[in-house]
């Protein structure tokens, strides 16, 4: 698989061609070798030896996916997706993809590269979830529980905020709901 | 970006959006505000050791930590415990998540049981009861308990003496 995607490129404003594509070692040995020395460094959120168990956890199961944004052969994000076991909490009895964990490679954060080289790729791999959503017949709808201080990036996207979560650590819970598309001209929507 | 404006596009697959010069640049404006972090999920922090050798037993491992958690939660609030009910529920969250990060022998056996059990994890949560309120009898100590009774009987004590303050009714 690979899929086409356009993000920004901060140092001159202009636009970039980059691909999504599916998990392979690759991605989490870039992960290893080279994200995790700088995050490490850094002191940011993620916690490596956890995502490296959730790497490879998708050579395990059928219902977990990875993918990884790659721009001139970096890995520039990853992915991490459940598919069959999560439920909509805004339509009872509704599938949803559920993201399991998602990532900007170090550079593409502020707090270690300011400006970040490239800007666009966490929002790439949110509409990566609708669409793969739309694929498998859940409509569109995905969820998430974001870490703390993320939330207004998930607000600013339209997920519906469904408050904190007591049973996940009091993580702020995030849906989207039905990808509803309005048919041009007439003012309707349709799923 | 609000939720509004995003239904009102026109395209039918969501990744046309990314060629949508106005929703890039919002998209671009909006992972600015969090400075290009976009973490979400729970995690375990460090390594389980053994447990975890197991690999395709991690994502079961996550489902039944959530699963305990609920149970939990509402096993505590049936108590009754009113202004401690929250604390309570966060301590015992606190302690389930430190016996599966380093599990007695006992209780290591117990959750190999239960996490290749296939028919409890085709969902979010572990549906049985049964099975989740016997592993956090042989999960939670007593003095797991007694460190939850003690958090939950401080948070009603700070609240009688605030509102013992506010509506003055001790002399002194």
């Amino acid at each position: 698989m690979l899929l086409k995607i356009r993000l920004a490129h901060s140092a001159d404003n202009s636009n970039v061609e980059a691909n999504i594509v599916e998990l392979n070692s690759k991605h989490v040995e870039d992960f290893r070798s080279v994200w995790m020395n700088l995050l490490r460094q850094f002191q940011q959120e993620d916690k490596y030896w956890d995502l490296m168990i959730k790497l490879r956890m998708i050579e395990n199961n059928d219902n977990y996916e990875g993918y990884a944004v790659e721009y001139q052969e970096q890995t520039e994000g990853l992915l991490l997706i459940e598919t069959q076991m999560h439920g909509s909490q805004i339509s009872s009895g509704k599938r949803l993809i559920y993201i399991y964990y998602v990532a900007t490679a170090p550079w593409n954060r502020e707090v270690i590269q300011r400006p970040p080289k490239l800007r666009g790729v966490g929002t790439s791999l949110l509409l990566f979830t609708r669409s793969r959503s739309l694929e498998l017949g859940y409509e569109g709808r995905v969820g998430l529980h974001s870490l703390p201080g993320y939330e207004k990036f998930y607000d600013n996207r339209g997920m519906l905020d469904l408050g904190s979560d007591p049973d996940y650590e009091d993580l702020v819970y995030f849906e989207y709901g039905a990808w509803r598309q309005r048919l041009q001209g007439t003012g309707e929507s349709q799923v | 970006m609000s939720k509004q404006q995003e239904i009102n596009y026109t395209v039918s697959n969501p990744m046309d959006l990314l060629f949508d010069d106005n929703y890039l640049e919002e998209a671009v404006a909006a992972e600015a505000l969090v400075g290009g972090n976009i973490g979400v999920g729970l995690d375990w922090e460090h390594d389980m050791g053994e447990l975890l050798s197991n690999l395709p037993l991690v994502g079961r491992l996550t489902t039944l930590r959530v699963s305990l958690n609920r149970e939990a939660r509402q096993l505590i609030e049936t108590w009754n415990l009113g202004i401690g009910t929250k604390i309570a529920t966060t301590t015992a969250r606190i302690h389930i998540k430190q016996r599966l990060q380093s599990p007695t022998p006992e209780v290591e056996q117990h959750l190999q049981t239960v996490l290749l059990q296939d028919d409890l994890y085709n969902e979010e949560f572990i549906r049985d009861q049964e099975v989740l309120r016997s592993l956090l009898k042989v999960l939670l100590t007593e003095s797991d308990w007694q460190g939850i009774a003690s958090v939950a009987a401080e948070e009603i004590r700070k609240q009688i003496m605030c509102q013992c303050s506010v509506t003055e009714v001790i002399t002194v």
